[in-house]
């Protein structure tokens, strides 16, 4: 690994504004001055898809995706029949569902925001707490709780048995009369993978379009990796370091802690992602904020007040311009995914 | 801590002066996969060997230092933390009987773990406070080895090993979740054998005996 200084501006660069290959190496010498903690960050960048992660190694097939993508938006998915996976992850919602926090089954908010899921296809860990660790595991989880489509796998299985067009489907992608929780899960994630934002200005501009992103969007990238020090957790091509910190906020969810009995991860929670971050408000793990100003805002003032707050937390000092650019770069992190919703068996 | 296990190295190179010279051959060739390629192999010759020295695994910038060790079944991998952030590595890996948890270790931290579950395993160690970092613990004696590293953008890696015992009769490739692969070195000069995962064909490993 680099050196932080180095490190820090090695993605790929177009042909950079003099003015920033001036601003850049000096942002980067004030943070490392002004910060007690040198943390090693991983290249922001766009993400590839060699660096994906499938169960057999290879991407899967159309078939096995367009499955999958039928049981996400199907019904059958949940006790009630009321609810499946885009009901809560709604592609025109940012797959998320514009709520703080989504009624469970019963009515009652759920505990935690709904998370996106933009590029999940390279993650390592899943749910705000990480407590999946690959997309398959994660894929069936909701569909059992008891909270949120409280349908037990056995019942689901019976279910889509019943469908001529599911029997068929499975059977062909994986050579099995009977269908399984792990075949349900792997297709699941097989369409999951497919959620891929990859081509937002942000993008454009790393390829060397200089005019990809606005003057306040590249003035807010380098705030990202200086000043603001967004960069010491969203890091990486998918802004995410896939780590857990406590932002301060002070609420009874363990969080990570909960999930693997370390007290001093108790609170924290994982970082998301940033690609479209425009469209997935509202924020935070208990969606407590309701727009990115308000994120920014907060994170200015230094993160929240409870004692557990992860010492990368800081008072950023930035001016309101400053927080008008770094809003302008999540703008330049948007490349929106189109998923049309298909007819259900 | 440090290991009870560390031997003084002008022991070592005592012990290793007083040996007889050992024939040693060069074997090359290359090993390739048809998809996404694996992250590490270790290649070794089965056989009582001299593990003397504790292997130590550091953790910096939110990575592991090594991505596989090799250790006698018993003996201890030393982990470091010269990073700037607390880690918290462990291992649960129930069908190897390998499971432990170090604990936060902050900056700093030393901790020495003996690897006491079954032989001839590889078991993955990983940081519950980063789930990206991953390494790799094989446990088995060995006469000789070679660890060699693949990374996401190349299918092809050139491979030679030098210092492979002339006596030897088998190199075992073992790569994680990949079936295990033996090659006979007691019959002929060229091996090609296939690279699989559950079965699956993922690869190939060719060598060849260098002419003396």
């Amino acid at each position: 690994m680099q050196p932080l200084i180095t490190h820090l501006f090695h993605h790929r660069e177009p042909v950079m504004n003099p003015l920033l290959c001036v601003l850049r190496p000096l942002i980067a010498a004030l943070l490392i001055t002004a910060s007690a903690v040198v943390l090693a960050t991983t290249p922001l960048g766009t993400p590839h898809a060699d660096d994906i992660w499938y169960p057999d190694d290879e991407p899967h097939s159309e078939r096995e995706i367009e499955l999958g993508k039928l049981l996400y938006f199907d019904t059958r998915l949940s006790h009630d029949q009321q609810r499946s996976c885009a009901s809560c992850h709604n592609p025109d919602l940012g797959f998320g569902d514009g709520l703080r926090r989504s009624p469970g089954i019963d009515g009652k908010p759920l505990g935690r925001n709904t998370p996106h899921i933009y590029n999940m296809a390279w993650n390592t860990v899943f749910f705000w707490d990480g407590r999946a660790g690959t997309l398959e595991e994660q894929a069936t989880m909701p569909i059992q709780a008891a909270e949120e489509m409280n349908l037990p796998m056995a019942a689901l299985v019976t279910r889509l048995q019943t469908v001529p067009y599911y029997r068929k489907e499975f059977q062909a992608i994986y050579g099995n009369a009977v269908i399984d929780e792990q075949q349900i899960g792997r297709a699941l994630a097989a369409f999951m993978r497919t959620v891929v934002a990859d081509d937002a200005p942000f993008d454009r501009y790393l390829q060397g379009d200089q005019n990809a992103m606005s003057p306040e969007a590249v003035r807010g990238l380098a705030l990202f990796e200086g000043k603001a020090r967004c960069h010491l957790c969203h890091d990486g091509p998918n802004l995410t370091d896939e780590s857990f910190h406590s932002l301060g906020i002070d609420d009874e969810d363990l969080g990570r802690g909960g999930v693997i009995g370390v007290e001093s991860l108790n609170h924290a929670f994982k970082t998301p992602g940033l690609r479209n971050a425009t469209l997935t408000y509202p924020y935070m793990h208990d969606g407590s904020l309701p727009d990115l100003e308000a994120v920014i805002r907060f994170y200015n003032r230094g993160g929240g007040d409870a004692a557990h707050k992860s010492n990368l937390m800081q008072p950023l000092n930035l001016t309101e311009s400053e927080i008008v650019d770094l809003i302008a770069f999540m703008g330049a992190l948007e490349s929106p995914v189109r998923v049309s919703r298909p007819s259900i068996p | 801590m440090r290991s009870i296990y560390k031997v003084p190295m002008t022991a070592l190179f005592a012990g290793l002066l007083s040996l007889p010279a050992q024939a040693a051959d060069q074997l090359s060739g290359q090993i390739s996969f048809s998809s996404r390629p694996a992250v590490v192999a270790v290649l070794y010759v089965p056989g009582a060997g001299a593990h003397n020295e504790t292997p130590v695994v550091d953790q910096v910038d939110k990575q592991f230092a090594e991505s596989l060790v090799v250790v006698s079944p018993g003996q201890a991998v030393e982990f470091k933390n010269s990073d700037a952030v607390d880690h918290n590595i462990f291992a649960n890996d129930i069908r190897k009987n390998a499971r432990f948890d170090v604990g936060l270790m902050p900056p700093g931290g030393e901790q020495s773990i003996p690897a006491d579950w079954d032989e001839n395993t590889l078991v993955r160690v990983g940081c519950k406070i980063h789930p990206k970092m991953r390494m790799y613990i094989a446990s088995l004696e060995a006469r000789f080895h070679k660890v060699i590293e693949f990374d996401s953008r190349t299918r092809e890696y050139p491979l030679t090993l030098t210092g492979v015992p002339s006596d030897a009769d088998t190199l075992v490739v073992r790569i994680p979740k990949y079936d295990v692969v033996e090659l006979d070195l007691r019959k002929g000069s060229q091996w090609t054998v296939a690279l699989t995962k559950k079965g699956q064909p993922r690869g190939e490993i060719t060598l060849a005996r260098a002419a003396p």
